[in-house]
């Protein structure tokens, strides 16, 4: 029984201060997020099982 | 009365605390609808903190609303409009929660007792369910109910990997009234079956009549074969629980103050947010709309352009806001802008 999250418009974010990956920034539901890189955190599960199966694209920051 | 005086006798067992493992079963704690009543989705559609629904038909409409039941806070949920799909996997999840790991693991093997208060307008077998944590196990009972108030009490034995470690993952899942008739059914009941089954064949369909509901309250999981009364926790104490896994860090105050911090270059400022409790894990961030803050320094005042969490953690992730250009260095105050914002910290499972 999957989540069903309904996710668009993922971008992976930077930190400016380190130049290193912090989060990925979506609209999941309809609303806007800002999700950490943990595997434990359920937005970003189900953010890799999306773009594992396919269906969702995470763009590289601008 | 001397210490050498009590025994058994003398301490009313009813009365020790911790026995309970759900958080938030008296459905005190709502913070992200404050009370308000919520459509329930496809996702996850929390109802109150830490107890959930969804509706994964195309068909009907199922609301969900805090409510209250004797002289408690309830979960309430009403087919506004009739579901009339529930073939196949289509499903009406009823209400569910999901005790973390760690919690429950020592219940592994053990008899246990999940006792609740339910309300209906309907009379039929409302289905109660334990899955294992991977949803590969599933015990489901139908509790006869009638139109009114029914107390409820389920005893079963865990199985010995129920719960499969002592980490801050999901232990187990406990859902009762789910509606399905098809993949979700198993003619069995009072066993535990393979599969993921969260309702029977002889279960009832509530929601497929417009304007049945359930309405629960003081949701008890416990050790042993029997249903104490349940233990009423404080409102402090349950929010606290709560925001293990969800943090509201404003909800409709103009000018509420979110944190201090300053401008690292001319566009992106960082503060921290202490926490009130150690989250389960990293939160996500969500808000509102970037309309709804400002960044204030130097005497003016800007709209971020990008709200994100820079740095993660438990306790004090974080927070970058990008604004137009400012000064580098200055101190800013950041604050909600009207009454229309909120911005929450989520480590729900």
């Amino acid at each position: 029984m999957e989540t069903n999250m309904n996710i668009t418009d993922a971008t992976q974010g930077t930190d400016p201060m380190s130049g290193d990956p912090s989060s990925i920034q979506a609209t999941i539901d309809g609303q806007l997020m800002s999700v950490p890189l943990d595997p434990s955190n359920r937005h970003y599960a189900e953010i890799m099982r999306q773009v594992e199966a396919g269906t969702l694209v995470i763009a590289e920051a601008e | 009365m001397a210490v050498s005086t009590i025994d058994n006798n003398g301490v009313n067992l009813g009365q020790l605390g911790n026995r309970n493992m759900i958080i938030n079963g008296g459905m005190q704690v709502d913070q992200r609808n404050g009370g308000a009543a919520v459509t329930v989705g496809s996702s996850n559609t929390f109802v109150a903190d830490r107890i959930v629904s969804r509706n994964s038909t195309a068909t009907g409409t199922i609301t969900g609303q805090q409510s209250t039941l004797g002289n408690s806070k309830s979960a309430k949920l009403t087919a506004t409009a009739a579901v009339t799909d529930l073939t196949a996997v289509a499903f009406v999840h009823g209400l569910f929660t999901l005790p973390e790991a760690q919690d429950v693991y020592h219940l592994n093997g053990q008899t246990v007792t999940l006792s609740f208060v339910v309300e209906t307008n309907w009379t039929g077998n409302l289905p109660v369910n334990i899955r294992s944590h991977d949803d590969a196990r599933s015990y489901v009972v139908d509790a006869a109910v009638v139109s009114g108030i029914n107390n409820v009490s389920v005893s079963l034995t865990l199985e010995a990997a129920t719960v499969d470690a002592i980490d801050n993952g999901k232990g187990l899942t406990i859902t009762i009234g789910f509606n399905n008739e098809a993949t979700y059914q198993t003619a069995t009941t009072g066993a535990w079956v393979a599969g993921n089954k969260l309702t029977s064949t002889s279960s009832t369909q509530w929601a497929k009549t417009t304007g049945n509901f359930i309405n629960i309250t003081n949701l008890q999981l416990e050790a042993g074969d029997t249903a104490t009364p349940f233990e009423h926790r404080s409102y402090g104490d349950e929010l606290a629980r709560c925001q293990r896994y969800f943090n509201n860090l404003t909800y409709g105050v103009s000018n509420s103050a979110l944190f201090v911090g300053a401008y690292y270059n001319t566009i992106s400022l960082y503060g921290n947010i202490s926490l009130p409790t150690t989250m389960r894990v990293s939160p996500s961030l969500t808000y509102s709309a970037l309309a709804d803050f400002k960044a204030l320094s130097n005497g003016g005042s800007q709209p971020p352009t990008l709200i994100v969490v820079s740095a993660h953690g438990t306790e004090r992730p974080e927070i970058q806001f990008n604004t137009s250009a400012r000064t580098a260095g200055h101190a800013v105050f950041t604050r909600t802008s009207n009454t229309s914002a909120w911005m929450h910290l989520d480590a729900e499972l």
